[in-house]
């Protein structure tokens, strides 16, 4: 590791990925029917705020977790290979493994941010990312593990290697689909944002101002957007071209074929944000354990049986 | 130093506050107009509505207040992080110039309530956010006083503006300290969760105005919640039928607006808004209506809230979806207006239900606040006296 050129992915991937979550919340802006500007002047809005405390609270552990949530998602997407020439920023093994120990610390900071100011609304907010958490995790995480059965490795490259000729997207549709469902909820966005809810004032957001504000925002979209670049290498094919066009019909560098995936990636999650309202908990653990963890053990169990025939 | 470099950040963040709108029950159609009249005009300028008082730059206090709304005005203004700005908007004809010198106010700086260091300071004597203190709470007349409107940016004189009472009910505010007192009687879930008694309103997003929710919850259950309009005591009579000019499409709008935006359903309740707001024609009504009343996915997430008070049923309606399904199905037709119940019988509605649902259901019901209900007395735990706040 101290290579200087392995350290230099390493070190730019923080601004990279505030850079890409800024983006996104400039899409995100755009579906909601918001100026392209709103995600900027909210961003110098909340650094020009005052931070802000409520009586008898705990700020040591709400701003512990409200920092954990961007260091998480920069942990999580050092472990996806971007197409870059030496392959992940980190390359581990078991990476796929580590990205979803990174994704649950969500849930720790989305805990202690709705606990710490010791108030009722951004308490119970805190309480909803539970519910969240058990309906989404299960179906979050076969539909990880499902690829990794298909090529038989835990290593996000070795995974998007092994997709020659097919993509996972097609080979296994159920699980994509369920990836992509549960990265919305993993990252408490869109259909998923309860815990953040306006009928709770903002729930766990719902005391905290200025950086601390700032901090859950953006902390939440550059989760979803880590999470989304872990979809090209788990079903997209990775930095491959797709297989339709024919073996080199349009050649190009893996980053950029990488780049173009996680912009469909985000536009489908985009997308899902404008036909669902906010799913209330109840009925999304419902969903989850009725509909989503029957589906996703199938889909295993299918991709199981071919992979050992 | 710090503050100079926040200036320009501030330029640009003051073309976009968020706005916390506190308004008093609709007792008089003026009241309601301003109400309004603040929701067109913060819409029409693409300015987002405040979630709560720590997501807040403007304060915009719609209509005349009654003292318990004041107290309730000062404590949430006590806890806005600067820069901030209150304006008091006695009239719709007064918003323009009112918004306008809000924001040239907050550009400037806002004139928080900090006095050494500046909004991005860690270590001035808020230093990392601390709790405002009671004296820092204490509200300014700006110096336009003669102004058609009234607006405060931050340094203490008290009474200049507000009208006080003696006894500051914190606890209205919605970022109180809860006060917990032992476990729930009615353990449902058997995981013995401390209760929390809490008031819930007037200050909250989509929330009937000038309407507080006495409730004691259970881990996000209600367990129990009275009712209370401030300054209007009640339950009144239904003085006849009232005349307005606004018709039956126009209630069951505005209880539209408050249902799909707390569903999280943003485009439908920025239409149904522009809607009430505007002046529709029948067609675009029953459209309008007709998508709502056939939504699947909105049937599918407002699924399973019972709108069934213990002692009164208080709507005919059995179910928030039937409810919200029967005021889109109204639009443009000739239905006589929804059944308003009065505030006591909506809070008995709420009893049972998690408080995300019992957020919905009263949206559903619209509980006509003009009504009035209570006074209540708020809870005071056993031998601890008064609580205080900051």
């Amino acid at each position: 590791m101290a290579d200087p050129a392995t350290l230099l992915p390493l070190l730019l991937l923080a601004p990279a990925l505030v850079l890409a979550a800024g983006l996104a919340a400039v899409a995100g802006a755009v579906t909601a029917g918001d100026r392209p500007t709103a995600p900027v002047v909210e961003t110098l809005r909340l650094l020009a705020k005052q931070r802000r405390r409520t009586p008898a609270d705990d700020p040591l552990l709400a701003r512990i977790g409200l920092a954990v949530l961007p260091v998480a998602a920069v942990l999580a997407l050092a472990v996806v290979p971007l197409g870059l020439p030496r392959g992940a920023p980190v390359g581990l093994d078991v990476g796929i493994v580590w990205f979803n120990a990174m994704e649950v610390l969500a849930w720790f900071a989305v805990w202690t941010a709705g606990w710490g100011p010791n108030a009722v609304t951004a308490l119970v907010g805190g309480y909803r990312m539970l519910p969240l958490g058990l309906a989404y995790e299960l179906p979050h995480m076969l539909a990880l593990i499902t690829p990794a059965i298909a090529a038989g490795s835990l290593d996000p490259a070795t995974v998007a290697g092994a997709q020659h000729g097919l993509w996972y997207a097609v080979w296994m549709p159920v699980a994509f689909v369920l990836y992509l469902v549960s990265t919305a909820a993993m990252a408490f966005w869109g259909p998923f944002a309860a815990p953040l809810g306006r009928d709770l004032a903002g729930g766990a957001a719902a005391e905290h101002a200025g950086l601390d504000r700032l901090l859950l925002r953006a902390g939440r979209w550059m989760l979803l957007v880590a999470a989304a670049a872990m979809a090209v290498p788990l079903f997209l094919g990775g930095g491959a071209p797709p297989p339709i066009t024919g073996p080199d019909a349009f050649g190009g560098p893996a980053w950029a074929w990488v780049v173009v995936k996680l912009l469909v990636v985000l536009a489908v999650l985009l997308g899902l944000r404008r036909v669902m309202p906010v799913l209330r908990m109840e009925r999304f653990v419902t969903l989850a354990w009725v509909v989503l963890i029957p589906l996703a053990v199938a889909q295993a169990l299918v991709v199981t049986v071919v992979v050992l025939l | 130093m710090v503050l100079s470099l926040a200036r320009p950040f501030l330029r640009v963040a003051a073309r976009r506050p968020h706005v916390l709108v506190i308004a008093p029950a609709p007792v008089s159609d003026g009241l309601l107009d301003v109400r309004l009249a603040a929701e067109a005009a913060l819409a029409s300028r693409g300015w987002p509505a405040a979630d709560s008082p720590a997501d807040t730059d403007l304060v915009l206090v719609a209509g005349e207040v009654g003292p318990r709304l004041a107290e309730v005005v000062r404590a949430v203004w006590a806890t806005v992080p600067a820069p901030r700005v209150l304006v008091r908007v006695g009239a719709p004809s007064e918003l323009g110039d009112a918004l306008d010198a809000a924001v040239a106010e907050l550009a400037r700086g806002g004139a928080g309530p900090v006095s050494g260091g500046g909004p991005l300071s860690g270590g001035g004597p808020l230093s990392g956010g601390g709790p405002l203190s009671a004296s820092e709470a204490s509200l300014l007349a700006s110096s336009d006083r003669n102004a058609a409107f009234s607006m405060i940016t931050g340094s203490p004189d008290d009474g200049a503006f507000l009208p006080l009472d003696a006894s500051n009910d914190a606890s209205l505010a919605p970022e109180a300290t809860p006060v917990m007192a032992g476990l729930a009687d009615d353990d449902r879930d058997g995981l013995a969760l401390d209760v929390v008694h809490t008031a819930l309103g007037p200050v909250l997003p989509h929330w009937p105005a000038g309407l507080v929710v006495h409730a004691t919850l259970a881990g996000d259950l209600v367990t129990d919640a009275r009712a209370e309009v401030l300054d209007v005591p009640g339950p009144r009579e239904r003085a006849g039928r009232r005349r307005t000019p606004r018709g039956p499409d126009h209630l069951r709008l505005d209880a539209l607006v408050r249902v799909l935006a707390l569903a999280g359903a943003d485009r439908a309740a920025a239409r149904a808004r522009a809607l009430r707001d505007g002046h529709p024609g029948p067609g675009e009504l029953t459209a309008f209506g007709r998508r709502i009343a056939r939504s699947r996915t909105l049937a599918w997430t407002l699924r399973g809230i019972p709108l069934t008070a213990t002692d009164h049923v208080p709507v005919p309606e059995p179910t928030v979806e039937a409810r919200v399904r029967a005021l889109a199905a109204g639009l443009g037709g000739s239905l006589a207006p929804p059944v308003r119940p009065a505030p006591h019988r909506a809070a008995a509605a709420l009893v049972g239900l998690e408080l995300g649902a019992a957020r919905l259901a009263l949206a559903a019901l619209d509980p006509d606040t003009a009504l009035g209900a209570g006074p209540v007395a708020p809870f005071k735990p056993a031998g601890s006296g008064h609580h205080h706040h900051g």
